[in-house]
């Protein structure tokens, strides 16, 4: 429990009261069977399990976040991190930021080809087809290479 | 792992310079355990090598996909340095086998590897031919004994998988890198879409729970 404490401080010290956010839309999927929601995200309460969001329309609304399809529980995750990364550098989020890979602030910078953040200076692939194409030559390196595979509950970027 | 093990500059190094890395996300696999979930600068707590078998598996394979060696659960990175080169050595014997004429030859390369590697961490061979352990789970007088005793060991635990410590805290985690090795044993090369189908053979069914916070809760 301690850590969420630390955590909700840290989000009301970094962005007092709510998760600022861009201009972006982002679609949000319910599992309540609605249309999904064309909106941007405003804040994420952790205790009360509420995210609200700003609709297209200019109105806001509460979401729950366990009414959120699984994977955009992820999106808001990711938000949430970026938003507490950027917050300590000074820099301002949008709300698409937090879709691309690498987008969280000092984890790295996307590689050219766009599948892979540089970790502490590691590229990783978030698929394996992309990293065996590289272990294997085929973009053009001379010597195969084992491959490191980090199966894990989370992702490197965001939250684990 | 990518706070404690996967930052530090001799691990990224040996990392760029010899491995191409990938990550997967577990999040509804019906095998993965749980945790709290922790953003990338968390600062982290104490773990002990093994922790959270089913919430993460570092695996290397072959560019053609086939596993050849694992370490599960939390890695510190003393240890992970030398997992590092485990995997490297072995992968350069199997590529010194290029016409790879004979599948079973390049097995028998992977078994023998981990067989010798566990014997030069003192395990007899009835303890590396054993059978019957839990893979991925942790019991709970494991469980209970690793709180107990949380706090006392956060790095490198390959000198006591060597040393052969007398206790509970030193045998769960001669477990794991037994069970590890093991699987490599009874599965050598695997599939990378085989053990994605179903990791249960190096995860097992059970649940296990991974928690790190700097406060040491």
């Amino acid at each position: 429990m301690r850590i969420w404490q630390s955590l909700l401080l840290c989000v009301s010290m970094v962005v007092p009261g709510a998760v600022a956010c861009g201009q972006e839309l982002e679609q949000f999927r319910l599992k309540t069977g609605e249309e999904p929601i064309q909106a941007k995200p405003l804040s994420w309460d952790f205790q009360a399990g509420v995210l609200k969001v700003e609709l297209a329309n200019g109105t806001t609304r509460d979401v729950a976040t366990n009414e959120l399809h699984p994977a955009d529980i992820r999106l808001v995750e990711r938000l949430l991190s970026k938003q507490l990364l950027a917050g300590r550098k000074g820099e301002s989020i949008t709300g698409s930021d937090f879709r691309k890979p690498g987008s969280v602030a000092n984890i790295g910078t996307s590689a050219a080809n766009g599948q892979a953040d540089r970790v502490h200076g590691v590229r990783w692939f978030d698929n394996e087809s992309q990293a065996r194409k590289i272990a294997t030559g085929k973009d053009g390196s001379q010597d195969d290479k084992p491959l490191v595979w980090f199966r894990v509950l989370g992702d490197m970027t965001g939250f684990m | 792992m990518r706070t404690v093990s996967f930052s530090q500059p001799e691990v990224c190094s040996l990392l760029d310079r010899d491995f191409v890395c990938f990550h997967t996300s577990t999040e509804g696999d019906p095998t993965a355990g749980q945790s709290i979930r922790h953003s990338p600068n968390d600062p982290a707590g104490t773990c002990i090598r093994g922790n959270g078998p089913q919430n993460l598996q570092t695996l290397f394979l072959t560019p053609d996909g086939e596993i050849f060696h694992v370490v599960s659960g939390f890695v510190a990175p003393e240890d992970l340095v030398e997992e590092l080169g485990f995997a490297k050595n072995l992968f350069e014997e199997l590529k010194k086998d290029s016409s790879r004429s004979s599948a079973s030859n390049s097995e028998s390369i992977v078994i023998d590897s981990h067989r010798q590697r566990l014997a030069n961490f003192g395990f007899a061979a009835d303890q590396i031919d054993s059978r019957g352990l839990f893979p991925g789970g942790m019991s709970m007088p494991d469980m209970q004994a690793m709180m107990n005793q949380a706090g006392q060991m956060t790095r490198g635990n390959l000198q006591l998988v060597a040393g052969q410590g007398g206790s509970v805290f030193d045998s769960m985690i001669r477990r794991q890198v037994l069970t590890d090795h093991q699987f490599c044993m009874q599965h050598p090369l695997m599939a990378s879409e085989t053990f994605e189908r179903d990791p249960t053979p190096l995860v097992g069914n059970g649940k296990s729970f991974f928690s790190s916070s700097s406060s040491g809760n």
